[in-house]
């Protein structure tokens, strides 16, 4: 299935191809950047959560969206680092700045409260593309406390000069 | 012998009487009586007509029948009386009036009564007081003296008075009787029975406290009057006066007491008075070089816990400060080479300094020379450039002309050298400046003597291992080999009649690997002579190499060339023929200046834009080649620059100084860098590497600790490989903690799931 079919398969399901679930459904179909989906996968993807119509897929959806992208829900994690090769070109190791920027905002608007300033951060003085780490790790940071931040830890370098923008203030 | 009034009268006739198995009353109390009189005889010292068989015998009878307690009690009774109502009277009464030696008096005359009385009363020691554990006949004689005399109230009181106030008085200058005070000491220690409680109790805890007080007033008053190096020989003297004292007449186990008291008192509250007294602490002592002071400082604070870190913490400060000075002042950019050896110089000094005064005044003390090697450490690597400093210091030391040093001479300044190394920690730096001097010294041919710089290299080896040398030895095999290559070159040429057109052409070829900065140089266009000699070379070395590469390069290489100046048309034309001045000279040039002024051979006048376009020299390499010929010194202008500025611009045009005058018939050209330090540029071309390298070295070591300890995490990886760096130089967390996340983008190495702080190595 490619991407005119995906569009498709959004509109039947009523769903926007910009939601968070979509990325969601990606996932679980193991979607390459392209959005090339392959036939078993579609089969065993929906077959794994009992869906034989798409009737079925509408019902599950929301059940979908709570279990991955509930505030709570420990498969989030999944889903967000899946993002990141989802997103990235193709021979490319890193993500662009924009992408980045991007699904940061799918996906972290409500878990991240420092998201506008990192947003800022990252395009007014790191301008390069990210890398997996610090994608991965970004999750991580915005689940700690900012006092409780060590700056000795392992952070990547970029959270610890986001870290200590915060706090001078720039 | 005189009998005793109460013996039994015997019988007329003689029976052998049975020993009398029981005592009656009456019976005892003569005995008693009898033993009474004695014992007072004794005491009124008129024991010469007392019979000691019979006395003794009495005793003994006395405790056979078990009346030993009877005797025991009358003979503290007795005592207690004499010594109540006879002794103390006396004593008291000489309070005023040779106190100390009546009070002598009267207890060597009780030491010997008692012990005629003990003789007397063996039997009752032996039995009674054995069996009853009471004191001994001549301890109870002590107890009675100690409590009835001695600690009698105003007695007691006026012995201790009269006693601290002669020690007061002596101390003061006043000569005392001191035989009297040895003996009221000996007396009290012997009251003590065995313990030294009377004597400290009555007398040494007084004097303690007195004397700390006594001190505490004289140490304010020293402070206020002295310098430091006075008030410590005061300090001394003191001291060796009370350790006198105590030894020779108060109790000797007092002396280290004594000492104790004066030390705390004098010193140990002092210290740091002491030491940074203005004018005269340890800062005057080491900036006038007083050794014999400090000595003296040394030895005293010794006594005293503390004492030596509190010198050791103000020569450390001076220390500093001095380094400090030094190591900021040489930051000029003139005359670079006169500042590294100066630099260095100032820096042997200063260590050399401190040396002596660590053998001389501190006895060579460890904690001292871990001060001293400690600030070294610390303000040497304040200045960024002591690596290439040091480097220059040493490339002075082993280039040709240096004022005649002798062998044993340039080793011991290597040596010292080598001692600031070690303070050094960034060691790498050093290796690489190291390199590039000795290339510069090995290609110019300014080594002084390829023994000192093999001896150099040896030094290195053994502080730093092979690795560190490895390129360096490498370099003089080049040298070497290149010497072989062209003697069998020239054979070559021999044997084959080829010719070079008149170039006598010497090669050296250099490994890649071992030489420092070359990269692929740009490409010059050669003229055709030498051009052609290069090839004839080059075949010949490859015939002999195959499978190798040779690239020339241009910035390392020198020509000789023969010149001929044809001097200035001097006269006018009504002088008839004009009289030239035609000069042979040879210039001694690099490569690219070989190159411009070869093309001067077929042309008048060159721009620098033609000059530039025709060999391929880069910009930069050209306005310095340009620069010594056009615009340095006037015994060096071989050509002529319009417009005359000293600015050399695309612009601008050169044509042949034909009025050039040298005084030497060989002209060596000073390169546009005169100095043998380095420019702006290379110093950020070394840099650059210096950095480079590091990067490569953290991250081989990051993968080496991870490769065999598999997991790790952040914390440890980071203080692993800080550890094993240490020695080459000093890599922070920041640095290496970019180096992990280069190699985990790279995939050398993940994060584990579970906890992000722990690091996973991937095979």
């Amino acid at each position: 299935m490619g991407v005119d079919g995906i569009a498709a398969f959004c509109k039947d399901l009523n769903v926007e191809p910009e939601d968070p679930v979509m990325l969601v459904v990606a996932y679980l179909l193991n979607a390459d950047q392209n959005l090339e989906i392959k036939k078993n996968n579609w089969i065993s993807a929906w077959a794994s959560l009992n869906c034989s119509k798409i009737a079925d897929i509408k019902k599950t959806l929301p059940t979908i969206r709570e279990e991955y992208l509930g505030p709570k829900s420990p498969n989030f994690k999944l889903v967000y680092q899946f993002t990141f090769q989802f997103a990235r070109a193709e021979n490319q190791k890193s993500l662009s700045l924009d992408t980045a920027v991007e699904y940061w905002r799918l996906l972290l608007s409500d878990r991240f409260k420092y998201l506008d300033k990192w947003i800022q951060f990252v395009t007014t003085q790191h301008r390069k593309a990210i890398s997996k780490d610090t994608w991965n790790l970004l999750l991580d940071f915005a689940e700690t406390d900012l006092d409780a931040y060590d700056t000795e830890g392992a952070w990547p370098v970029l959270i610890d000069e986001f870290v200590d923008y915060l706090r001078g203030g720039a | 012998m005189m009998k005793g009034g109460a013996m039994v009268k015997k019988e007329a006739k003689m029976r052998i009487r049975a020993f009398p198995m029981t005592m009656d009353e009456k019976y005892v109390e003569n005995i008693w009586n009898l033993l009474k009189a004695a014992i007072q005889e004794i005491q009124r010292k008129n024991n010469s007509g007392l019979s000691f068989e019979e006395l003794y015998r009495n005793a003994y009878t006395m405790v056979l029948h078990k009346h030993g307690e009877r005797l025991y009690s009358g003979l503290k009774e007795v005592v207690t009386n004499h010594l109540e109502n006879k002794v103390r009277k006396d004593v008291l009464h000489s309070l005023n009036n040779n106190f100390l030696q009546t009070l002598n008096a009267a207890w060597n005359d009780h030491q010997t009564s008692m012990v005629m009385i003990r003789d007397i009363l063996m039997y009752m020691d032996r039995v009674y007081v054995q069996q009853n554990n009471c004191e001994n006949v001549y301890n109870l004689g002590l107890v009675i003296f100690r409590d009835k005399v001695v600690r009698y109230g105003s007695i007691g009181n006026h012995l201790r008075v009269t006693l601290l106030n002669m020690i007061m008085k002596e101390r003061r200058g006043e000569i005392i009787d001191r035989l009297a005070i040895k003996n009221a000491c000996q007396m009290l220690m012997m009251l003590g029975i065995e313990t030294r409680h009377v004597y400290e109790e009555d007398f040494e805890s007084h004097f303690l406290k007195q004397s700390a007080n006594f001190y505490v007033i004289e140490s304010q008053k020293f402070l206020e009057e002295n310098s430091a190096s006075s008030y410590i020989h005061k300090v001394e003297n003191r001291i060796n006066e009370e350790a006198d004292r105590a030894t020779h007449y108060l109790d000797e186990s007092t002396e280290p007491r004594i000492v104790e008291v004066v030390e705390e008192e004098l010193i140990k509250g002092h210290m740091k008075t002491i030491v940074e007294m203005e004018g005269s602490g340890v800062v005057h002592m080491l900036k006038n070089n007083k050794m014999d002071d400090l000595a003296c400082m040394y030895k005293l604070f010794g006594r005293v816990t503390e004492g030596h870190k509190t010198i050791g913490e103000a020569v450390s400060q001076y220390l500093r400060e001095e380094g400090k000075a030094l190591v900021t002042q040489a930051n000029d950019e003139q005359s670079q080479q006169t500042n590294a050896v100066t630099y260095i110089q100032n820096l042997l000094e200063l260590k050399d300094r401190f040396d002596d005064f660590l053998t001389k005044s501190f006895s060579n003390d460890k904690y001292f020379k871990q001060v001293i090697s400690g600030d070294f450490e610390y303000f040497l690597n304040l200045n960024p450039r002591s690596p290439e400093f040091l480097s220059l210091f040493i490339d002075d030391k082993l280039k040709k002309g240096v004022r005649g040093l002798s062998d044993v001479e340039v080793e011991s300044v290597l040596d010292k050298s080598m001692i600031l190394f070690r303070f050094l920690q960034e060691k790498d730096a050093f290796e690489e400046y190291y390199k590039r001097h000795l290339a510069r010294r090995l290609l110019n041919l300014k080594s002084a003597s390829d023994d000192s710089e093999k001896m150099m290299i040896s030094k290195l080896k053994s502080e730093c291992g092979c690795q560190f040398t490895s390129k360096l030895e490498g370099m003089f095999k080049d040298m070497t080999v290149s010497n072989t290559i062209n003697e069998e070159f020239k054979n070559h040429l021999q044997n084959t009649g080829k010719s070079l057109n008149g170039v006598e052409l010497a090669v050296r070829v250099l490994t890649t690997g071992f030489w420092p900065g070359q990269n692929a140089p740009a490409p010059i266009v050669l003229p055709r002579i030498p051009n052609q000699a290069f090839d004839v070379f080059k075949n010949f070395y490859l015939a002999k190499h195959s499978g190798r590469i040779l690239t020339l390069q241009p910035s390392a290489g020198t020509a000789d060339l023969n010149a001929i100046f044809y001097g200035n048309k001097k006269g006018t034309e009504e002088e008839g023929d004009n009289v030239r001045n035609v000069k042979k000279h040879i210039l001694c040039v690099n490569t690219f200046q070989m190159l411009i002024l070869l093309m001067f051979n077929t042309r008048e006048k060159l721009s620098y834009e033609e000059i530039r376009e025709e060999t391929s020299i880069p910009e930069r390499d050209l306005t310095r080649a340009l620069q010594p010929l056009s615009v340095g010194k006037a015994t060096q202008r071989i050509l002529s620059k319009t417009p005359k500025t000293k600015e050399i611009e695309k612009t601008h045009t050169f044509s042949i100084n034909e009025s050039f005058t040298s005084a030497f018939h060989r002209v060596k050209i000073q390169q546009a860098s005169a100095r043998q330090g380095e420019a702006e540029p290379e110093r950020n071309e070394t840099r650059r590497k210096v950095d480079e390298d590091r990067k490569h070295e953290i991250e081989a070591c990051i993968v080496r600790i991870m490769k065999s300890r598999r997991h790790l995490n952040h914390n440890t990886l980071i203080a692993e490989v800080v550890e094993q760096l240490n020695k080459r130089f000093q890599p922070s967390p920041l640095v290496i903690k970019k180096r992990i996340e280069g190699l985990i983008e790279r995939e050398y190495m993940k994060r584990s799931d579970q906890d992000r702080k722990m690091y996973i190595y991937l095979a």
